[in-house]
């Protein structure tokens, strides 16, 4: 069922293991069982992460539990759920009932969670063992997992390197092979950055297709949870299978819940004939400032990529979003201002760390100054400077036309193509403390993925090539709102002939 | 009134109006830094007036991803049991009789 194992560069940390589709077939056909994977996890964690680092906390009896039930199931000879038995990683980002939670601050030291994401109620119902949580910049603020106050995470295809943020653990565990499946959130690139780092497909899914009850907020306009995978399919299953309208998430749509056909996914075989694939000419590489913005074998893999899709029978053409190339500035006053706000639950009173004052405000201050990390701070100081009295207008209110601007140049254009693609990540993995001392630098890893965040649409990150020093680069598809179905299409087409031309 | 976003001086006593409105007491390092940081990080977003959004007229109060037709409804609005009660209760730093204790509010 496994790969044969390629040739191991010295910084590469990788064990071979099969897709979470096929896992599923084999626990429902006798073949193995949910146990003797979850207990295959942690032995690979035992010897995998002292190096890599991706979990801050094993969840063992409830994995135990959950695989527990569906062995007995299996062994009743009654139907399994999608995915059931398939070992799952969560970022530490999501409440599950008697778990710590901490989006590696610590601010949330300590915390228990007294309840269930919406996800994780999903995720167990559907018999899927919660085996940890991972790490992640905190509060999911970063885009290299340096941020996080427990230790670095490091890349699996080359640990002197960054897996990305902030869902770094999340992307590490799967990329390392310790979990087939893992869950991430997804602001501004979160999932579909490091995914492109680590060599993954990552879905930042349709805003309000899946709940974020339970998943602690950052920027409530633009939070979305989403899968990593390692192949299409297996993300597509884990969409199918978190997705869908929650009463308990405001934002939740109610036409959310996916109807995918996962084993006409697995079978391939298909082409994209009649497609019409949007290249955003911001990012295509060709134009000056693009040109400028990406790594010169970026540049080169997509534009191969973009002889895939013409070969698989696309038809292509440049379309261009001008607003899209203000998205970090954009970002960057929306994100940190609602940061700003979520971010003031923590006063040191119901939960958490809570620094010793004599009097209620000091102890506020104290607590948050001791609590929360650089990344934290700065971007705290920068939204409650977008919102503050004079500069409202010049900075959050223009923010908000200009996302509306970009909102309708996306559905302009999703009238013109099906698709949209560029590269993910402006560059490949890069190596530790190399962007973290300038914030400026770092903001840009996400120019490329703001955008969907900012118009609510669905986009997934998939393996396009490596660079010269093997280092993945990935294919970012973009579609209109609810496109799902349509985008797991497109990227199990490309996945199928980038594989056999390999 | 509104401040042109070219022009923002980024003074200690800015730094310090912040920090107080987020309730971040800052070091001293800390504060230096961000008078250096902060005026770079404006310059960026301050690109943003570049962007013409003439055409923008309508509300802007609060935009999120949903399009305008998205359906989203309400639960009922009824009472219920939320979370672990023992949890929730072993979570406050300064437990006390079921409640929250905190520090003294009013100086006396």
């Amino acid at each position: 069922m496994s790969a044969p194992a390629t040739t191991v560069a010295p910084n590469r940390v990788v064990q071979q293991q099969a897709s979470a589709w096929e896992l599923a077939q084999a626990i429902q056909n006798g073949q193995t069982t949910s146990l003797e994977l979850v207990e295959d996890a942690y032995e690979r964690i035992a010897t995998m992460d002292g190096t890599i680092g991706a979990f801050l906390s094993l969840t063992k009896e409830k994995a135990i539990e959950t695989a527990s039930q569906v062995d007995a199931d299996a062994k009743a000879g009654k139907p399994l759920k999608l995915l059931a038995g398939v070992p799952i990683a969560l970022k530490d980002n999501m409440n599950m009932t008697g778990t710590k939670t901490t989006c590696a601050s610590k601010i949330l030291k300590g915390y228990v969670s007294p309840y269930n994401a919406t996800v994780v109620e999903k995720l167990v119902a559907n018999g899927l063992p919660v085996v940890g949580k991972t790490n992640l910049d905190e509060f999911a603020m970063g885009s290299s997992n340096e941020n996080s106050a427990y230790g670095l995470v490091k890349n699996p295809v080359d640990i002197e390197r960054v897996p990305g943020g902030s869902s770094g653990g999340s992307a590490a565990a799967v990329a390392a092979g310790m979990v087939s499946l893992s869950l991430g959130s997804d602001t501004g690139g979160s999932i579909r950055q490091p995914a492109s780092l680590c060599g993954l497909v990552g879905v930042k899914p349709t805003y309000g297709s899946v709940s974020r009850f339970g998943l602690v907020a950052f920027a409530s306009s633009l939070d979305q949870i989403g899968p990593f995978a390692r192949t299409v399919t297996d993300a597509a299953a884990l969409y199918q299978v978190i997705a869908g309208h929650d009463e308990r998430d405001a934002t939740s749509r109610a036409d959310a819940t996916p109807t995918l056909d996962i084993a006409a996914l697995a079978a391939g075989g298909e082409d994209l004939k009649g497609l019409r694939v949007g290249v955003l000419q911001e990012l295509d590489g060709i134009s000056g400032d693009s040109k400028k913005a990406l790594q010169p074998e970026t540049i080169e893999a997509f534009h191969k990529g973009l002889d895939t899709l013409k070969a698989l029978g696309a038809t292509l053409t440049t379309v261009s979003l001008p607003s899209t190339q203000y998205s970090v500035p954009i970002y960057y006053i929306l994100a940190t201002a609602e940061a700003s706000s979520n971010l003031g639950r923590y006063d040191g009173v119901r939960y958490g760390h809570r620094a010793d004052a004599a009097n209620l405000h000091p102890m506020y201050r104290a607590t948050r100054a001791e609590g929360f990390g650089p990344e934290v701070k700065r971007r705290i100081l920068l939204g409650t400077f977008c919102l503050s009295a004079g500069y409202y207008d010049a900075f959050y209110g223009k923010a908000q036309q200009a996302r509306r601007l970009m909102t309708r140049e996306f559905a302009e254009t999703f009238a013109k193509v099906d698709v949209l693609v560029c590269p993910t990540s402006p560059c490949t993995a890069f190596k530790f403390g190399e962007k973290s001392s300038d914030p400026l630098a770092m903001y840009l890893s996400d120019i490329a993925t703001i955008p969907a965040n900012i118009a609510g649409v669905p986009a997934i990150s998939v393996p396009c090539g490596v660079d010269a020093l093997g280092l993945p680069i990935g294919l970012q598809i973009t579609g209109p709102h609810l496109s799902e179905a349509q985008l797991f299409h497109v990227a199990r087409a490309f996945e199928a002939a980038t594989a056999s031309r390999a | 009134m509104t401040q042109s976003t070219a022009t923002i001086p980024v003074t200690p006593e800015l730094i310090d109006h912040i920090a107080n409105l987020s309730r971040l007491a800052l070091s001293d390092d800390e504060k230096a830094k961000m008078l250096d940081e902060l005026p770079r990080i404006l310059g960026m977003v301050a690109q943003l007036s570049e962007l013409d959004t003439s055409s923008i007229t309508s509300d802007v109060g609060w935009v999120s991803g949903l399009p305008a037709d998205a359906s989203m409804p309400l639960r009922p609005d009824t009472e219920g049991q939320f979370g672990k009660r023992s949890i929730l209760d072993s979570n406050p730093p300064k437990p006390e009789d079921g409640y929250f204790a905190v520090p003294q509010i009013l100086e006396v």
